[in-house]
Protein backbone atom coordinates (compact mmCIF):
# COMPACT_ATOMS: atom_id res chain seq x y z
CA UNK A 1 0.00 0.00 0.00
CA UNK A 2 1.20 3.54 -0.64
CA UNK A 3 0.89 4.35 3.08
CA UNK A 4 3.83 1.94 3.44
CA UNK A 5 5.70 4.17 1.01
CA UNK A 6 5.16 7.27 3.20
CA UNK A 7 4.25 9.63 0.39
CA UNK A 8 4.60 12.82 2.43
CA UNK A 9 8.11 11.91 3.52
CA UNK A 10 9.08 10.86 0.02
CA UNK A 11 7.85 14.13 -1.50
CA UNK A 12 9.58 16.16 1.23
CA UNK A 13 12.81 14.30 0.47
CA UNK A 14 12.32 15.07 -3.24
CA UNK A 15 11.75 18.78 -2.52
CA UNK A 16 14.91 18.89 -0.40
CA UNK A 17 16.91 17.25 -3.19
CA UNK A 18 15.58 19.78 -5.67
CA UNK A 19 16.70 22.64 -3.40
CA UNK A 20 20.21 21.16 -3.21
CA UNK A 21 20.41 20.74 -6.96
CA UNK A 22 19.09 24.25 -7.56
CA UNK A 23 21.76 25.66 -5.26
CA UNK A 24 24.37 23.64 -7.17
CA UNK A 25 23.13 25.23 -10.40
CA UNK A 26 21.86 21.97 -11.87
CA UNK A 27 18.40 23.45 -12.33
CA UNK A 28 18.83 26.96 -13.71
CA UNK A 29 16.12 29.38 -12.58
CA UNK A 30 13.08 29.31 -14.87
CA UNK A 31 14.12 26.02 -16.51
CA UNK A 32 10.62 24.52 -16.55
CA UNK A 33 9.06 27.72 -17.88
CA UNK A 34 11.72 27.90 -20.55
CA UNK A 35 11.08 24.29 -21.64
CA UNK A 36 7.35 24.99 -21.70
CA UNK A 37 7.87 28.11 -23.82
CA UNK A 38 10.16 26.30 -26.24
CA UNK A 39 7.66 23.52 -26.87
CA UNK A 40 4.83 26.05 -27.23
CA UNK A 41 6.92 27.75 -29.93
CA UNK A 42 7.52 24.42 -31.67
CA UNK A 43 3.80 23.68 -31.57
CA UNK A 44 2.85 27.11 -32.89
CA UNK A 45 5.06 26.66 -35.95
CA UNK A 46 4.42 22.93 -36.43
CA UNK A 47 1.19 23.36 -38.34
CA UNK A 48 2.83 25.59 -40.93
CA UNK A 49 6.14 23.67 -41.10
CA UNK A 50 4.70 20.15 -41.04
CA UNK A 51 2.04 20.74 -43.66
CA UNK A 52 4.36 22.87 -45.83
CA UNK A 53 6.98 20.12 -45.81
CA UNK A 54 4.36 17.46 -46.50
CA UNK A 55 2.85 19.53 -49.33
CA UNK A 56 6.29 20.08 -50.86
CA UNK A 57 6.94 16.32 -50.83
CA UNK A 58 3.55 15.57 -52.41
CA UNK A 59 4.01 18.19 -55.14
CA UNK A 60 7.53 16.95 -55.90
CA UNK A 61 6.15 13.43 -56.23
CA UNK A 62 3.46 14.67 -58.63
CA UNK A 63 6.13 16.43 -60.67
CA UNK A 64 8.24 13.26 -60.82
CA UNK A 65 5.21 11.19 -61.85
CA UNK A 66 4.38 13.68 -64.62
CA UNK A 67 8.02 13.57 -65.70
CA UNK A 68 7.83 9.79 -65.95
CA UNK A 69 4.81 10.06 -68.22
CA UNK A 70 6.45 12.54 -70.60
CA UNK A 71 7.08 10.47 -73.74
CA UNK A 72 6.02 12.60 -76.72
CA UNK A 73 3.68 9.77 -77.76
CA UNK A 74 0.24 11.14 -78.58
CA UNK A 75 -2.58 8.79 -79.59
CA UNK A 76 -3.68 9.22 -83.21
CA UNK A 77 -7.10 7.66 -82.62
CA UNK A 78 -10.13 9.79 -83.52
CA UNK A 79 -13.89 9.26 -83.40
CA UNK A 80 -14.27 11.14 -86.72
CA UNK A 81 -13.81 8.78 -89.70
CA UNK A 82 -10.58 9.41 -91.61
CA UNK A 83 -9.14 11.71 -89.00
CA UNK A 84 -7.08 8.92 -87.38
CA UNK A 85 -5.20 8.57 -90.68
CA UNK A 86 -4.65 12.35 -90.77
CA UNK A 87 -3.32 12.33 -87.15
CA UNK A 88 -0.99 9.45 -87.95
CA UNK A 89 0.39 11.34 -90.97
CA UNK A 90 0.91 14.54 -88.98
CA UNK A 91 2.54 12.44 -86.23
CA UNK A 92 4.97 10.91 -88.69
CA UNK A 93 5.78 14.27 -90.25
CA UNK A 94 6.47 15.96 -86.90
CA UNK A 95 7.91 12.94 -85.08
CA UNK A 96 11.53 14.11 -85.30
CA UNK A 97 10.71 17.57 -83.88
CA UNK A 98 8.34 16.26 -81.18
CA UNK A 99 10.79 13.66 -79.92
CA UNK A 100 13.62 16.21 -79.95
CA UNK A 101 11.50 18.68 -78.01
CA UNK A 102 10.45 15.96 -75.58
CA UNK A 103 14.06 15.05 -74.88
CA UNK A 104 14.89 18.72 -74.26
CA UNK A 105 11.90 19.09 -71.90
CA UNK A 106 12.94 15.94 -70.01
CA UNK A 107 16.44 17.40 -69.57
CA UNK A 108 15.04 20.68 -68.25
CA UNK A 109 12.49 18.96 -65.99
CA UNK A 110 15.03 16.61 -64.47
CA UNK A 111 17.15 19.64 -63.61
CA UNK A 112 14.11 21.44 -62.17
CA UNK A 113 13.36 18.46 -59.90
CA UNK A 114 16.95 18.33 -58.67
CA UNK A 115 16.96 22.09 -58.01
CA UNK A 116 13.62 21.96 -56.17
CA UNK A 117 14.82 19.10 -53.97
CA UNK A 118 18.02 21.00 -53.23
CA UNK A 119 16.00 24.10 -52.33
CA UNK A 120 13.83 22.04 -49.98
CA UNK A 121 16.89 20.52 -48.31
CA UNK A 122 18.55 23.93 -48.15
CA UNK A 123 15.47 25.42 -46.42
CA UNK A 124 15.50 22.58 -43.89
CA UNK A 125 19.19 22.85 -43.14
CA UNK A 126 18.90 26.65 -42.87
CA UNK A 127 16.12 26.20 -40.35
CA UNK A 128 18.20 23.69 -38.39
CA UNK A 129 21.15 26.09 -38.39
CA UNK A 130 18.93 28.92 -37.18
CA UNK A 131 17.50 26.82 -34.38
CA UNK A 132 21.02 25.70 -33.40
CA UNK A 133 22.12 29.33 -33.12
CA UNK A 134 19.03 30.14 -31.04
CA UNK A 135 19.71 27.12 -28.82
CA UNK A 136 23.33 28.11 -28.27
CA UNK A 137 22.34 31.70 -27.50
CA UNK A 138 19.64 30.52 -25.09
CA UNK A 139 22.16 28.29 -23.34
CA UNK A 140 24.59 31.21 -23.10
CA UNK A 141 21.88 33.43 -21.59
CA UNK A 142 20.88 30.67 -19.15
CA UNK A 143 24.51 30.20 -18.07
CA UNK A 144 24.72 33.95 -17.43
CA UNK A 145 21.46 33.90 -15.49
CA UNK A 146 22.78 31.02 -13.37
CA UNK A 147 25.93 33.03 -12.60
CA UNK A 148 23.84 36.08 -11.66
CA UNK A 149 21.65 33.86 -9.51
CA UNK A 150 24.66 32.42 -7.74
CA UNK A 151 26.07 35.93 -7.19
CA UNK A 152 22.71 37.03 -5.75
CA UNK A 153 22.85 34.17 -3.22
CA UNK A 154 26.45 35.11 -2.27
CA UNK A 155 25.43 38.77 -1.91
CA UNK A 156 22.55 37.84 0.37
CA UNK A 157 24.88 35.74 2.49
CA UNK A 158 27.43 38.59 2.65
CA UNK A 159 24.70 41.05 3.62
CA UNK A 160 23.65 38.75 6.44
CA UNK A 161 27.26 38.49 7.64
CA UNK A 162 27.72 42.27 7.49
CA UNK A 163 24.51 42.79 9.47
CA UNK A 164 25.72 40.26 11.97
CA UNK A 165 29.08 42.01 12.30
CA UNK A 166 27.41 45.41 12.56
CA UNK A 167 25.12 44.23 15.32
CA UNK A 168 28.09 42.72 17.20
CA UNK A 169 30.12 45.94 16.80
CA UNK A 170 27.06 47.93 17.93
CA UNK A 171 26.95 45.93 21.13
CA UNK B 1 -41.92 -8.57 -28.22
CA UNK B 2 -38.79 -8.48 -26.01
CA UNK B 3 -35.47 -6.87 -26.79
CA UNK B 4 -33.53 -8.91 -29.31
CA UNK B 5 -30.94 -6.49 -30.55
CA UNK B 6 -28.42 -4.46 -28.56
CA UNK B 7 -25.85 -2.80 -30.79
CA UNK B 8 -22.84 -0.65 -29.94
CA UNK B 9 -21.98 2.48 -31.91
CA UNK B 10 -18.47 3.93 -32.06
CA UNK B 11 -17.17 7.00 -33.85
CA UNK B 12 -14.02 5.18 -34.89
CA UNK B 13 -12.63 1.70 -34.29
CA UNK B 14 -8.91 1.08 -34.27
CA UNK B 15 -6.48 -1.44 -32.92
CA UNK B 16 -4.66 -0.21 -29.79
CA UNK B 17 -7.56 2.12 -29.07
CA UNK B 18 -8.84 1.86 -25.50
CA UNK B 19 -12.52 2.50 -26.30
CA UNK B 20 -12.51 -0.04 -29.12
CA UNK B 21 -10.93 -2.59 -26.77
CA UNK B 22 -13.62 -1.92 -24.16
CA UNK B 23 -16.39 -2.24 -26.76
CA UNK B 24 -14.95 -5.58 -27.90
CA UNK B 25 -14.95 -6.90 -24.30
CA UNK B 26 -18.55 -5.73 -23.82
CA UNK B 27 -19.46 -7.37 -27.11
CA UNK B 28 -18.38 -10.77 -25.79
CA UNK B 29 -20.94 -10.40 -22.99
CA UNK B 30 -23.67 -8.91 -25.16
CA UNK B 31 -23.61 -11.72 -27.67
CA UNK B 32 -24.37 -14.19 -24.85
CA UNK B 33 -27.79 -12.58 -24.43
CA UNK B 34 -28.66 -10.57 -27.55
CA UNK B 35 -28.16 -10.22 -31.24
CA UNK B 36 -25.39 -7.66 -31.24
CA UNK B 37 -22.95 -5.88 -33.53
CA UNK B 38 -20.53 -3.00 -33.27
CA UNK B 39 -21.07 -0.22 -35.79
CA UNK B 40 -18.52 2.43 -36.54
CA UNK B 41 -18.84 5.83 -38.24
CA UNK B 42 -15.32 6.13 -39.66
CA UNK B 43 -13.99 3.75 -42.34
CA UNK B 44 -12.77 0.47 -40.92
CA UNK B 45 -9.50 -1.36 -40.94
CA UNK B 46 -10.07 -4.50 -43.06
CA UNK B 47 -8.44 -6.71 -40.42
CA UNK B 48 -11.15 -6.01 -37.86
CA UNK B 49 -13.45 -8.81 -36.65
CA UNK B 50 -16.52 -9.25 -38.79
CA UNK B 51 -18.90 -8.00 -36.11
CA UNK B 52 -17.43 -4.48 -36.41
CA UNK B 53 -19.30 -2.96 -39.30
CA UNK B 54 -19.73 0.35 -41.04
CA UNK B 55 -22.51 2.46 -39.47
CA UNK B 56 -24.23 2.78 -42.85
CA UNK B 57 -25.10 -0.93 -42.59
CA UNK B 58 -27.00 -0.65 -39.33
CA UNK B 59 -30.45 -1.01 -40.91
CA UNK B 60 -33.75 -0.11 -39.28
CA UNK B 61 -34.32 -0.54 -35.56
CA UNK B 62 -37.31 -0.80 -33.27
CA UNK B 63 -38.23 0.84 -29.93
CA UNK B 64 -37.66 -2.56 -28.30
CA UNK B 65 -33.99 -2.54 -29.29
CA UNK B 66 -31.08 -0.75 -27.65
CA UNK B 67 -28.17 1.28 -29.01
CA UNK B 68 -25.11 1.82 -26.83
CA UNK B 69 -23.32 4.94 -27.99
CA UNK B 70 -19.69 5.37 -26.88
CA UNK B 71 -19.18 9.13 -26.72
CA UNK B 72 -15.61 10.41 -26.93
CA UNK B 73 -15.75 12.77 -29.91
CA UNK B 74 -18.41 14.86 -31.63
CA UNK B 75 -19.87 14.42 -35.08
CA UNK B 76 -23.12 16.25 -35.97
CA UNK B 77 -24.32 13.50 -38.36
CA UNK B 78 -24.02 11.00 -35.50
CA UNK B 79 -26.06 13.22 -33.19
CA UNK B 80 -28.77 13.62 -35.84
CA UNK B 81 -28.85 9.89 -36.50
CA UNK B 82 -29.05 9.02 -32.81
CA UNK B 83 -31.83 11.55 -32.23
CA UNK B 84 -33.78 10.15 -35.19
CA UNK B 85 -33.54 6.42 -34.50
CA UNK B 86 -36.25 4.53 -32.60
CA UNK B 87 -34.06 2.37 -30.29
CA UNK B 88 -33.53 3.08 -26.61
CA UNK B 89 -30.25 4.88 -26.18
CA UNK B 90 -27.53 4.03 -23.68
CA UNK B 91 -24.77 6.61 -23.37
CA UNK B 92 -21.35 5.20 -22.48
CA UNK B 93 -19.40 8.32 -21.65
CA UNK B 94 -15.62 8.21 -21.99
CA UNK B 95 -15.09 11.97 -21.83
CA UNK B 96 -13.99 14.28 -24.64
CA UNK B 97 -10.49 15.74 -24.74
CA UNK B 98 -10.50 19.51 -24.16
CA UNK B 99 -10.34 21.26 -27.53
CA UNK B 100 -7.64 23.75 -26.51
CA UNK B 101 -4.91 21.12 -26.92
CA UNK B 102 -5.62 21.08 -30.65
CA UNK B 103 -6.65 24.67 -31.41
CA UNK B 104 -3.29 25.66 -32.85
CA UNK B 105 -2.19 22.33 -34.31
CA UNK B 106 -5.41 21.01 -35.85
CA UNK B 107 -8.18 23.64 -35.72
CA UNK B 108 -10.83 21.45 -37.41
CA UNK B 109 -10.19 18.59 -35.01
CA UNK B 110 -10.46 21.05 -32.13
CA UNK B 111 -13.88 22.15 -33.38
CA UNK B 112 -15.06 18.54 -33.44
CA UNK B 113 -13.86 18.05 -29.87
CA UNK B 114 -15.65 21.19 -28.74
CA UNK B 115 -18.79 19.84 -30.40
CA UNK B 116 -18.34 16.54 -28.54
CA UNK B 117 -18.99 18.23 -25.21
CA UNK B 118 -22.20 19.77 -26.52
CA UNK B 119 -23.28 16.44 -28.06
CA UNK B 120 -23.71 14.97 -24.57
CA UNK B 121 -26.16 17.77 -23.74
CA UNK B 122 -28.01 17.43 -27.06
CA UNK B 123 -28.60 13.72 -26.48
CA UNK B 124 -29.67 14.09 -22.86
CA UNK B 125 -33.43 13.74 -23.38
CA UNK B 126 -32.98 10.72 -25.64
CA UNK B 127 -30.81 8.77 -23.19
CA UNK B 128 -32.47 5.98 -21.18
CA UNK B 129 -29.33 4.99 -19.31
CA UNK B 130 -26.09 6.91 -18.75
CA UNK B 131 -22.93 5.04 -17.83
CA UNK B 132 -19.62 6.77 -17.19
CA UNK B 133 -16.38 4.83 -16.93
CA UNK B 134 -15.13 6.90 -13.98
CA UNK B 135 -16.42 9.18 -11.22
CA UNK B 136 -14.64 12.03 -13.00
CA UNK B 137 -16.67 11.39 -16.16
CA UNK B 138 -19.87 10.90 -14.15
CA UNK B 139 -19.42 14.33 -12.57
CA UNK B 140 -18.97 15.86 -15.98
CA UNK B 141 -22.14 14.19 -17.27
CA UNK B 142 -24.02 15.48 -14.22
CA UNK B 143 -22.76 18.97 -15.02
CA UNK B 144 -24.53 18.57 -18.40
CA UNK B 145 -27.80 17.86 -16.54
CA UNK B 146 -27.74 14.06 -16.44
CA UNK B 147 -29.16 12.25 -13.39
CA UNK B 148 -28.61 8.71 -12.09
CA UNK B 149 -25.31 8.27 -13.87
CA UNK B 150 -23.86 4.81 -13.22
CA UNK B 151 -20.10 4.38 -12.91
CA UNK B 152 -18.74 1.23 -14.52
CA UNK B 153 -15.51 0.99 -16.49
CA UNK B 154 -17.28 -1.47 -18.78
CA UNK B 155 -14.86 -3.66 -20.67
CA UNK B 156 -11.74 -2.34 -18.96
CA UNK B 157 -9.65 -5.36 -18.17
CA UNK B 158 -6.23 -4.52 -16.70
CA UNK B 159 -5.41 -8.23 -16.32
CA UNK B 160 -5.85 -8.98 -20.02
CA UNK B 161 -2.10 -9.42 -20.65
CA UNK B 162 -1.42 -11.68 -17.67
CA UNK B 163 -1.50 -14.91 -19.68
CA UNK B 164 0.38 -13.48 -22.62
CA UNK B 165 4.05 -14.42 -22.91
CA UNK B 166 6.91 -12.04 -23.61
CA UNK B 167 8.19 -11.47 -27.12
CA UNK B 168 11.74 -12.81 -26.85
CA UNK B 169 13.06 -11.07 -29.97
CA UNK B 170 11.60 -7.76 -28.87
CA UNK B 171 13.07 -8.23 -25.40
CA UNK B 172 16.48 -8.83 -26.96
CA UNK B 173 16.13 -5.67 -29.09
CA UNK B 174 15.22 -3.67 -25.99
CA UNK B 175 18.21 -5.00 -24.07
CA UNK B 176 20.50 -4.03 -26.91
CA UNK B 177 18.92 -0.62 -27.30
CA UNK B 178 18.75 0.17 -23.58
CA UNK B 179 21.45 -1.87 -21.78
CA UNK B 180 20.76 -0.01 -18.52
CA UNK B 181 17.00 -0.20 -18.79
CA UNK B 182 14.18 2.13 -19.75
CA UNK B 183 11.10 3.84 -18.43
CA UNK B 184 7.80 3.33 -20.21
CA UNK B 185 4.81 5.45 -21.18
CA UNK B 186 1.96 3.63 -22.88
CA UNK B 187 -0.07 6.21 -24.69
CA UNK B 188 -1.31 7.36 -28.03
CA UNK B 189 1.01 10.09 -29.27
CA UNK B 190 -1.38 13.02 -28.88
CA UNK B 191 -0.91 16.59 -27.60
CA UNK B 192 -2.86 16.22 -24.34
CA UNK B 193 -0.76 13.17 -23.35
CA UNK B 194 2.22 15.54 -23.07
CA UNK B 195 4.75 13.21 -24.61
CA UNK B 196 6.95 16.33 -24.73
CA UNK B 197 7.00 16.33 -20.91
CA UNK B 198 7.99 12.65 -20.87
CA UNK B 199 10.86 13.52 -23.19
CA UNK B 200 11.96 16.41 -20.97
CA UNK B 201 11.83 14.11 -17.92
CA UNK B 202 14.10 11.68 -19.74
CA UNK B 203 16.46 14.52 -20.56
CA UNK B 204 16.68 15.49 -16.86
CA UNK B 205 17.19 11.86 -15.82
CA UNK B 206 20.07 11.50 -18.25
CA UNK B 207 21.75 14.86 -17.68
CA UNK B 208 21.05 15.94 -14.07
CA UNK B 209 20.72 12.46 -12.54
CA UNK B 210 23.31 10.83 -14.81
CA UNK B 211 21.09 7.81 -15.37
CA UNK B 212 21.95 6.15 -18.66
CA UNK B 213 18.41 4.97 -19.31
CA UNK B 214 15.93 5.34 -22.14
CA UNK B 215 12.26 6.08 -22.67
CA UNK B 216 9.83 3.97 -24.65
CA UNK B 217 6.56 5.52 -25.79
CA UNK B 218 4.29 2.68 -26.87
CA UNK B 219 1.13 3.72 -28.63
CA UNK B 220 -0.14 4.59 -32.05
CA UNK B 221 0.90 7.89 -33.56
CA UNK B 222 -2.54 9.33 -34.25
CA UNK B 223 -1.48 12.85 -35.19
CA UNK B 224 1.66 12.92 -37.38
CA UNK B 225 1.83 16.72 -36.94
CA UNK B 226 2.23 16.29 -33.17
CA UNK B 227 4.84 13.59 -33.73
CA UNK B 228 6.64 16.08 -35.96
CA UNK B 229 6.64 18.54 -33.02
CA UNK B 230 7.90 15.85 -30.63
CA UNK B 231 10.68 14.92 -33.06
CA UNK B 232 11.62 18.60 -33.35
CA UNK B 233 11.90 18.77 -29.56
CA UNK B 234 13.90 15.56 -29.57
CA UNK B 235 16.40 17.12 -32.00
CA UNK B 236 16.64 20.22 -29.81
CA UNK B 237 17.32 18.19 -26.68
CA UNK B 238 20.03 16.27 -28.56
CA UNK B 239 20.60 13.69 -25.82
CA UNK B 240 17.21 12.03 -25.94
CA UNK B 241 17.33 8.25 -25.78
CA UNK B 242 13.81 7.75 -27.02
CA UNK B 243 12.03 4.90 -28.78
CA UNK B 244 8.68 5.85 -30.31
CA UNK B 245 7.46 2.29 -30.69
CA UNK B 246 4.15 3.26 -32.34
CA UNK B 247 1.43 0.56 -32.13
CA UNK B 248 2.72 -2.66 -30.57
CA UNK B 249 1.36 -6.20 -30.32
CA UNK B 250 -0.01 -7.53 -27.01
CA UNK B 251 3.13 -9.68 -26.64
CA UNK B 252 5.34 -6.62 -27.12
CA UNK B 253 3.22 -4.59 -24.70
CA UNK B 254 3.44 -7.31 -22.03
CA UNK B 255 7.22 -7.39 -22.60
CA UNK B 256 7.49 -3.63 -22.16
CA UNK B 257 5.47 -3.60 -18.92
CA UNK B 258 7.47 -6.47 -17.43
CA UNK B 259 10.90 -5.18 -18.50
CA UNK B 260 10.58 -1.47 -17.68
CA UNK B 261 12.21 0.14 -14.65
CA UNK B 262 9.17 2.29 -14.06
CA UNK B 263 5.88 3.18 -15.77
CA UNK B 264 5.28 6.92 -16.12
CA UNK B 265 2.17 8.87 -17.16
CA UNK B 266 2.36 12.54 -18.06
CA UNK B 267 -1.09 12.97 -19.58
CA UNK B 268 -2.95 16.13 -18.58
CA UNK B 269 -6.40 14.76 -19.38
CA UNK B 270 -7.69 11.25 -18.73
CA UNK B 271 -11.26 10.06 -18.54
CA UNK B 272 -10.16 6.65 -17.20
CA UNK B 273 -6.55 5.60 -17.99
CA UNK B 274 -6.18 1.82 -18.16
CA UNK B 275 -2.41 1.57 -18.96
CA UNK B 276 -1.23 2.32 -15.37
CA UNK B 277 -3.50 -0.51 -14.20
CA UNK B 278 -2.07 -2.84 -16.85
CA UNK B 279 1.41 -1.78 -15.70
CA UNK B 280 0.50 -2.73 -12.11
CA UNK B 281 -0.90 -6.06 -13.27
CA UNK B 282 2.41 -6.80 -14.96
CA UNK B 283 4.58 -5.77 -12.03
CA UNK B 284 5.75 -2.31 -13.08
CA UNK B 285 6.12 0.46 -10.48
CA UNK B 286 3.82 3.34 -11.44
CA UNK B 287 4.43 7.12 -11.27
CA UNK B 288 1.71 9.23 -12.86
CA UNK B 289 0.38 12.74 -12.98
CA UNK B 290 -2.97 12.94 -11.18
CA UNK B 291 -4.97 14.41 -14.07
CA UNK B 292 -8.72 13.82 -14.55
CA UNK B 293 -9.70 10.30 -13.49
CA UNK B 294 -6.12 9.14 -12.81
CA UNK B 295 -6.19 9.54 -8.98
CA UNK B 296 -9.39 7.48 -8.64
CA UNK B 297 -8.10 4.89 -11.11
CA UNK B 298 -4.60 4.44 -9.70
CA UNK B 299 -5.59 5.16 -6.07
CA UNK B 300 -2.84 3.82 -3.78
CA UNK B 301 -1.40 1.52 -6.42
CA UNK B 302 1.31 3.95 -7.45
CA UNK B 303 2.71 7.43 -6.92
CA UNK B 304 0.12 9.93 -8.10
CA UNK B 305 1.68 13.37 -8.39
CA UNK B 306 -0.33 16.58 -8.07
CA UNK B 307 -1.54 17.77 -11.45
CA UNK B 308 0.62 20.93 -11.32
CA UNK B 309 3.85 18.97 -10.79
CA UNK B 310 6.61 20.19 -13.09
CA UNK B 311 9.07 18.07 -15.01
CA UNK B 312 11.87 18.68 -12.48
CA UNK B 313 9.91 17.19 -9.58
CA UNK B 314 8.54 14.41 -11.78
CA UNK B 315 12.06 13.48 -12.87
CA UNK B 316 13.26 13.52 -9.24
CA UNK B 317 10.53 11.06 -8.24
CA UNK B 318 11.28 8.78 -11.19
CA UNK B 319 15.01 8.92 -10.38
CA UNK B 320 14.22 7.88 -6.82
CA UNK B 321 12.10 4.95 -8.03
CA UNK B 322 14.66 3.84 -10.60
CA UNK B 323 17.56 3.91 -8.13
CA UNK B 324 15.73 2.65 -5.03
CA UNK B 325 14.95 -1.07 -5.28
CA UNK B 326 13.03 -1.09 -1.96
CA UNK B 327 10.72 1.63 -3.23
CA UNK B 328 10.22 -0.27 -6.48
CA UNK B 329 9.25 -3.41 -4.55
CA UNK B 330 6.83 -1.43 -2.40
CA UNK B 331 5.25 0.07 -5.49
CA UNK B 332 4.88 -3.35 -7.12
CA UNK B 333 3.10 -4.64 -4.02
CA UNK B 334 0.93 -1.52 -3.92
CA UNK B 335 -0.07 -2.10 -7.54
CA UNK B 336 -1.16 -5.68 -6.93
CA UNK B 337 -3.11 -4.61 -3.83
CA UNK B 338 -4.88 -1.88 -5.84
CA UNK B 339 -5.99 -4.34 -8.51
CA UNK B 340 -7.22 -6.84 -5.93
CA UNK B 341 -9.14 -4.03 -4.30
CA UNK B 342 -11.27 -3.00 -7.25
CA UNK B 343 -10.64 -4.60 -10.60
CA UNK B 344 -11.16 -8.29 -9.96
CA UNK B 345 -14.81 -8.07 -11.03
CA UNK B 346 -15.88 -8.55 -14.64
CA UNK B 347 -16.63 -4.97 -15.64
CA UNK B 348 -18.07 -5.92 -19.03
CA UNK B 349 -20.57 -8.25 -17.34
CA UNK B 350 -21.54 -5.51 -14.89
CA UNK B 351 -22.01 -3.09 -17.80
CA UNK B 352 -24.24 -5.53 -19.68
CA UNK B 353 -26.29 -6.21 -16.56
CA UNK B 354 -27.03 -2.48 -16.33
CA UNK B 355 -28.01 -2.39 -19.99
CA UNK B 356 -30.22 -5.47 -19.53
CA UNK B 357 -32.11 -3.51 -16.88
CA UNK B 358 -33.65 -1.25 -19.54
CA UNK B 359 -34.53 -4.04 -21.95
CA UNK B 360 -38.02 -5.51 -22.02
Amino acid sequence: MTSEIQMTELLQQIHDQIKVRRAAGLYPPGLEQQLEREFAEIMSSTNRRYFASKDLQVQLQHLEDAFGRLSGQISSKSRIPGLSLFHRMVGKLTKRQVLGLTAQIRDVESMIIVVLKMLGEFAESQEEADSRVVRELSQHVLDRVAVVDHLAILTTELEARVRNLESRLGQ
Amino acid sequence: MGTRRVHQVLVGAARNDAITAMALEIQLELTERFESNIFCHHPLDASFPEFVQQLTEIGTGSPHDVLIYHLSFGIPEMTEMLLRRPEKLVLAYHNVTPAEYYTELLPEFAEALAYGKSEASLLKNRVSLAIADSEFNAEELESFGYHDVHVVAGGANPQRLIDIGVDVNFMSDLEQHFPNGFILFVSQVLPHKRVDHALEILQLLRTVHRLDIGLVIAGPIRQPAYEFAVQTLREKLQDSHLLLANAVTDEQLATLYRACLCYIGTSEHEGLSVPPLEAMANGAPVVVLGAGAVPETVKTGGIVLPVDTGVIEFAEVVAEVVTNSDLRSQLRRAGVARLNDGFAENSAQKFVELVSGITV
